[in-house]
């Protein structure tokens, strides 16, 4: 298999710079600096990757960078090591494993937006192994005088600097990061103006996600045309699969976008037990579900995934077998969005309970027909309508389940019970 | 009445301070939070809140908006070992449920819940601990135990000292 | 550039918003979190429009316009999505409208009769939220409130102390304060017209009245020299609450709430509801005839050795003919500034002392000094054109002042000094260090009205008018009672008739006294001793020995009790009519909001009764037409007080004593609002410096002039101002407080 943000993964002292260094790291940070290497060159290098971010959203990395303004004012970058979205367990083993894989593509992200400061913020319950590990490499990295100031004579100046939060999946939206760093509620902010305008503290700034920047160094090492190449089929690059749920072995799996699902439930041993694959939400808890067959085949990609009517949001996986009550699924996830929930729209704040308590209702027997109407017209006021995309995301998985699913969830009502029993 | 923080502490807040800009001591809140309740057997009082506000100048109610917002503060005590376990999709899928049944019976108390001798506390946790991959899972305080097993949580909680 | 909304073209320019355009030609869009002052958050969901071309409806208060836009309010995607946005709103909303004070003005109320359902789907229970105490003025019903985060904002962007906050999160999220602890900003009222529903409730109004039976009246502030536009809702002849005005020049949508609550004291018990005359030890009821008489037979009788003396807070109206009274029979003693004692500047003052600029100015200044007030608690609305001068321009701002206190903007410095130091620090003809600061901006010094009661005011006002004169910076002075700038104008000073025509008979020295204890006759208009002059000792002592005193009062205090010949009752300002110059210049008329107490009678209307005695072509159409004529003519061109040769009068070791009035208690009906008094931080103290001691704990003995004064109240310490003791008090003290600028011993 193909290693990129996986490189040292396996290695001895993994984490450790020397195991780094000598898998060749820093190489690209060192040549960019004393080349001093043009902003602009870095970011074409880094669009013409086609490098898509792996927060979620798949935005383009070097296009997002392009908008952050040339003039020599303050600028911040942000790495989101928020990773919080249900199903998703990859950024926690790039800090890990290879943390600096992450400082170097913080530096370089740095250098070519004009940031000298470069936060990293890891979610508060990454204050245990996550959070030590980060901090032990970046002081790594300053002793090498790797970052710092006047980094290797070059008059370059940049910090990195590692967060943590408090516990707030919330946080992981990128605009509620920004509060999050300013000592506030993690509450988003609305768009525009977007952050590469007027970000942390009100200046520009670049939010990427962890996995995205771990990307960077070995981009520009071996350039876009690897980097593009390393795709299967139409699609370009890799990405890491949160493989979960019923499987033989779960697992996280650095792969090439556009591997069909079907290679890496057989990478993952297959459906646990031998039984029948019976769903799958390929991009965390918040986008839609879909049947088993119908992904089987599909090329894990963005465009592939949209056609099938879902997404590869951030690549958690999660797979269900034919003993899986989708009533109780459903409920589990609401729950989720619904303690979540930042509380300031308020379709958000008053919707996303309302979707738990009647789902909480029909799974304890009381629902009714309506309520499944219930359901799809208040996922609906929600969808669309709010700040950020958590309101979505608590809607998309209610409709997609009552979609896909209907009949199990008439069933539940009709008969105050589970189908599977 | 105010009660001051340890010259302890107040180092490592000034430590906080120096990541961010001069004039941004809001920033520090979260991060000097989590020390202070560290500090403080896992909990944080109003008499921190305010000594956290007066220290690091900002008003107090944004110290409070703050602490009330982040799943991981406690604003009542709660047993001294913290225990987590995840229920998300991915761990729910792999019995998560169970597990928590288990623990519960274990240590006769329901979740959200201490030990009546203060030792544990079950946490209520909503969040997905992203360790999806080696589920079922739980934190105690805050290491990762993945792939858990009946025998392997009696070894890991009976494992746990007194002190 | 233009848009359409519901396919009518409109004008809009580039950083308008879809609401903003929408508001200025009257097209309704519901809202709750926006407000045109706050920080736009778009959180509430309730303006949602189409927007073609957008897949989903875009919220109004946040999108900005695009040339050729297409707006529709009213179609079907915007209808129902304001629908929806309703629904979730009313799950966790009470429906207790019927016993709910905001019912019938419930924006929540308007919009869910216009876009809501009446049946709601939702059948789970409904969040309840347990309050907190947050003080007598705001009451709260938090489980009504919907999350707008308008109180909250405001508290942050506008008032400058963050109280309120948001807790808690997702549907738990409440609107709560730290713990249990009262609103202290001065604007705090403000909440209550910014909260759109039932959660934030005025507590004087609390369960008191039904909206829509409830008679609006505008007025202007009595309480300070900014004169706030404002209504008073009144039912069956009574003052139900009090409400902003909007006015871009003053109060913008605010109010301090001194403005909001001040009415409150105006029932107090203290009040004087009967025309008085004294017999013997006591004071008895009579009739108006009596005691007019018995006024204009001593007029008569003490012409030579008279003084009359009125407070500010009266109207023009008044002032006009009191003077006119006095001065008709040859009284020529009148004052207004009952706390000063130092009046050598008096010549050189400015017709009419005024702020110079317009409000709105502010923003564009670069620096600002204020000297002598603390800006925050004694002119509120002031503050927030502060704040928003920082934000706009970053104004500095520095403050120089007698004792430390808090504002709720950031000052660039403060200083803390005594009397003398005021005075030389602002003296060109040494070097300042004090004040640094660039002197080629647009630059403003505000000059607080406790510094005019310091004995050396003169030299203050001298050295800063000198320093502002030649570093090109413009004087502004605050008066301390709502119509200061109308009691200069008025005529309500010894040396200058209306207009400030000049005269000549007094001291060309300009030594003048006004508590000398020659007079026989005191006439105390609208003043109160014990609170109201610059020595309560001196005046009571005068009182003591004076052959007539004549007082017009609202309120009964143990000074008048014990020493008035004949009482006129005076109605409250909200009980007469009249007008203010507020500190603009600007004449403000006000109404009768409710009838006078009992038999007190609009102060007006007394003194024409009176005046008509011996002119009777004097009317109230007539007073009005010359304060006008009068107002026409004077032409101020700015504030400098520039006096040659004068000396000063400090010597820099002395202890000095320095008095600071409570500003929720200003004048007399203020200083009986009692939830004003509670609720805000309205602490009495003794402050002494760190190097003194005093023996017993808790009483205190001051020497000066000749008089032994004790205190019996907290105790503290300061380290600045040097070589001064300081007093604080407010309220309807009880204890004597000696001269509010003295030399003491301790
Ligand atoms: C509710 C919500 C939660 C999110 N959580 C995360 C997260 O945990 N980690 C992350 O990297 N991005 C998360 N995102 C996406 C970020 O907003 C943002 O798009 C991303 O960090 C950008 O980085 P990328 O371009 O490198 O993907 C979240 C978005 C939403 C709406
Ligand atoms: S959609 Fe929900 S989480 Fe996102 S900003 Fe709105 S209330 Fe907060
Ligand atoms: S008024 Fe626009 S979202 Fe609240």
């Amino acid at each position: 298999m193909i290693k990129v943000c996986t490189q040292t993964f396996g290695h001895k002292n993994p984490s450790s710079i020397d195991t780094y260094i000598k898998l060749g790291g820093y190489s690209a940070w060192k040549k960019i600096i004393t080349e001093k290497t043009s902003k602009s060159e870095i970011i074409n290098t880094v669009k013409e990757s086609q490098l898509k971010g792996k927060g979620g959203a798949g935005f383009l990395t070097g296009l997002k960078w392009s908008f952050i303004s040339p003039n020599d004012s303050q600028k911040y970058l942000v790495c989101n090591s928020d990773e919080s979205e249900p199903g998703t367990c990859k950024d926690r083993d790039i800090l890990r494993y290879n943390p600096h894989s992450v400082i170097e593509g913080m530096l370089i992200a740095c250098y070519a937006i004009g940031a000298s400061v470069g936060y990293n913020y890891l979610r508060g319950e990454f204050i245990g192994d996550q959070w030590n590990v980060t901090n032990n490499a970046i002081k790594e990295a300053y002793d090498q005088k790797l970052i710092g100031t006047n980094i290797l004579e070059s008059n370059i100046s940049i910090d990195i600097i590692p967060l943590i939060g408090a516990g707030a999946y919330i946080v992981g939206e990128e605009t509620a990061m920004l509060e999050s760093i300013e000592g506030k509620r993690g509450m988003p902010r609305i768009k525009p103006p977007f952050p590469a305008v007027q970000g942390l503290y009100g200046k520009p700034t670049i939010i990427n996600n962890t996995e995205t920047l771990s990307s960077i160094p070995y981009i520009i090492k071996n350039g876009t045309d690897w980097y593009k190449n390393l795709g299967e089929g139409d699609s370009h690059g890799v990405k890491m699969f949160c493989m979960s749920g019923h499987l033989t072995k779960p697992n996280v799996i650095e792969a090439p976008l556009g591997t069909r699902f079907s290679k890496l439930l057989d990478e993952c041993g297959g459906v646990l037990d031998n039984k029948k694959l019976k769903a799958v939400i390929p991009g965390g808890s918040s986008v839609p579900v879909v049947k088993g067959e119908v992904i089987m085949d599909t090329p894990m990609d963005y465009e592939p995934l949209m056609k099938i009517g879902t997404m590869l949001g951030s690549g958690g996986v999660i797979v269900m077998d034919e003993s899986t009550c989708m009533v109780s699924v459903l409920e589990r996830i609401s729950r989720f969005y619904y303690a979540e929930s930042c509380g300031q729209c308020t379709p958000c704040r008053e919707g996303t309970g309302w979707l738990y308590k009647t789902l909480v209702k029909i799974r304890s027997g009381h629902g009714s027909q309506s309520d499944l109407d219930l359901l799809n017209r208040v996922a609906n006021q929600i969808e669309g309508h709010c700040i950020c995309a958590l309101g979505d995301a608590a809607a998309m998985p209610v409709k997609s389940f009552l979609t896909n699913f209907w009949n199990e969830f008439e069933y539940f009502v009709e008969k105050k019970q589970s189908m599977i029993i | 009445m105010n009660i001051s923080l340890s010259d302890k502490i107040k180092k490592e807040i000034d430590s906080i301070k120096s990541k961010f800009p001069d004039d941004q001591n809001k920033s520090s809140i979260i991060e000097s939070l989590l020390i202070i309740q560290h500090e403080n057997n896992g909990y944080l009082t109003n008499e921190l809140i305010e000594s956290l506000a007066d220290y690091l100048n900002v008003q107090k109610i944004d110290v409070y908006e703050v602490a009330t917002f982040y799943s991981m503060f406690s604003l009542k005590p709660i047993g001294k070992n913290i225990i987590s376990v995840c229920t998300n999709v991915s761990c729910m899928l792999r019995n998560s449920d169970q597990i928590v049944n288990y623990i519960e019976k274990k240590l006769k108390v329901k979740i959200g819940e201490s030990t009546k001798d203060n030792k544990f506390y079950l946490k209520d946790e909503m969040e997905c601990l992203a360790a999806c991959n080696g589920a079922p899972m739980m934190q105690v305080n805050h290491i990762n135990y993945e792939n858990l097993t009946y025998e392997k949580i009696d070894k890991i909680l009976d494992g746990i000292k007194d002190d | 550039m233009h848009i359409y909304i519901n396919d009518t073209k409109y004008e809009v320019s580039e950083n308008d918003t879809i609401i903003q355009v929408a508001d200025r030609n009257e097209i309704h869009i519901p809202r709750f979190c926006y407000h045109k002052r706050l920080s736009i958050v778009a959180s509430c969901r309730m303006c949602l429009v189409d927007v073609e071309g957008a897949k989903y409806p875009q919220p109004a208060c946040s999108t900005l316009v695009r040339d050729g836009m297409k707006v529709n309010t009213t179609n079907t995607s915007a209808s129902q999505a304001q629908k929806n946005t309703m629904e979730f709103l009313l799950i966790n909303h009470p429906l207790d409208c019927p016993i709910c004070d905001q019912a019938g003005e419930c924006e929540l109320q308007d919009v869910s009769l216009e876009h809501g359902d009446y049946k709601s789907a939702y059948n789970e229970i409904k969040r309840t939220v347990i309050d907190k105490d947050i003080g007598d003025l705001v009451s709260t019903e938090m489980t009504r409130c919907i999350h707008c985060s308008r109180c909250v904002r405001f508290g942050e962007e506008v008032a400058g102390i963050k109280e309120l906050g948001m807790t808690g999160r997702g549907e738990e999220t409440k609107i709560e304060t730290f713990i249990n602890q009262g609103l202290s900003s001065q604007l705090s009222g403000n909440v209550i017209d910014l909260c759109p529903v039932g959660a934030l409730n005025n507590s004087l109004y609390k369960y008191s009245a039904r909206t829509w039976d409830l008679k609006q009246t505008s007025s202007i502030s009595s309480n300070d020299c900014l004169g706030s536009n404002i209504f008073y809702h009144t039912y069956k002849d009574e003052i139900k609450r009090c409400i902003p005005k909007e006015d871009e020049e003053i109060n913008l949508s605010w109010l301090s709430d001194n403005d909001r609550f001040g009415y409150e004291g105006i029932k107090s018990d203290d009040r004087i509801l009967h025309p008085l005359i004294r017999r013997g030890d006591n004071l008895e009821k009579t009739d108006f005839n009596t005691i007019s008489d018995y006024l204009i037979e001593s007029l008569k009788l003490y012409s030579k050795k008279s003084c009359g003396i009125m407070s500010a807070q009266s109207s023009c109206e008044e002032m006009y003919l009191f003077q006119h009274l006095l001065r008709e029979n040859n009284i020529g003693k009148i004052d207004h500034r009952s706390k000063e004692c130092d009046f050598r500047y008096q010549k050189n003052f400015p017709t009419i002392p005024s702020f110079d600029i317009k409000l709105s100015e502010i923003k564009n200044l670069d620096n600002i000094i204020i000297i002598g007030t603390n800006v925050s608690k004694e002119f509120p609305i002031l503050s927030i054109y502060f704040r928003e001068a920082i934000k706009n321009n970053d104004t500095s701002i520095f403050s120089f002042a007698t004792y430390e206190f808090e504002e709720n903007f950031p000052l660039k410095k403060s200083h803390v000094l005594n009397s003398q130091e005021l005075a030389d620090c602002f003296n060109t003809s040494t070097t300042e260090t004090n004040v640094d600061i660039d002197k080629t901006g647009n630059n403003l010094i505000i000059l607080g009205p406790a510094i005019s009661y310091l004995s050396n005011y003169s030299n203050i006002l001298n050295n800063i008018s000198r320093y502002a004169e030649s570093n090109n910076m413009k004087l502004s002075l605050l008066g301390d009672q709502a119509n200061t700038s109308g009691a200069w104008a008025m005529g309500i000073v010894p040396h200058r008739l209306p207009g400030g025509v000049a005269i000549n008979k007094t001291d060309k020295s300009g030594n003048y006294e006004l508590l000398s204890d020659t007079d026989d006759l005191l006439v105390i208009y609208n003043l109160e001793p014990e609170y109201d002059f610059s020595d309560d000792n001196k005046i009571l002592e005068k009182l003591k020995k004076s052959k007539a005193n004549i007082f017009f009062s609202s309120y009964m205090t143990e000074s008048i009790k014990k020493y008035a010949h004949i009482v006129f009752p005076l109605s409250t300002q909200v009980e007469s009519s009249g007008s203010y110059i507020n500190t603009n210049k600007k004449l403000q008329q006000y109404e009768k909001i409710i009838n006078p107490l009992g038999e007190s009678k609009d102060g007006a209307d007394i003194l024409l009764t009176i005046c008509n005695s011996f002119d009777s072509s004097l009317t109230h159409e007539g007073v009005k037409k010359s304060i006008r004529a009068i107002l026409a003519k004077i032409n101020v061109n700015n504030n400098f007080v520039q006096i040659a040769n004068l000396d000063n009068v400090k010597n820099s070791n002395f202890l000095e004593k320095i008095v600071i009035r409570n500003p929720n208690s200003s004048n007399p009906t203020l200083r009986r609002c009692n939830s004003l008094l509670n609720t805000h931080d309205n602490d009495d103290y003794f402050s002494i410096p760190l190097d003194k001691t005093v023996s017993d704990n808790d009483k205190i003995i001051l020497n000066e002039n000749n008089n032994k004064l004790k205190l019996t109240i907290k105790q503290k310490k300061h380290a600045k101002p040097i070589n001064t003791v300081l007093v604080k008090i407010g309220g309807t003290h009880k204890e004597k407080i000696g001269a509010y600028n003295t030399e003491v011993d301790l």
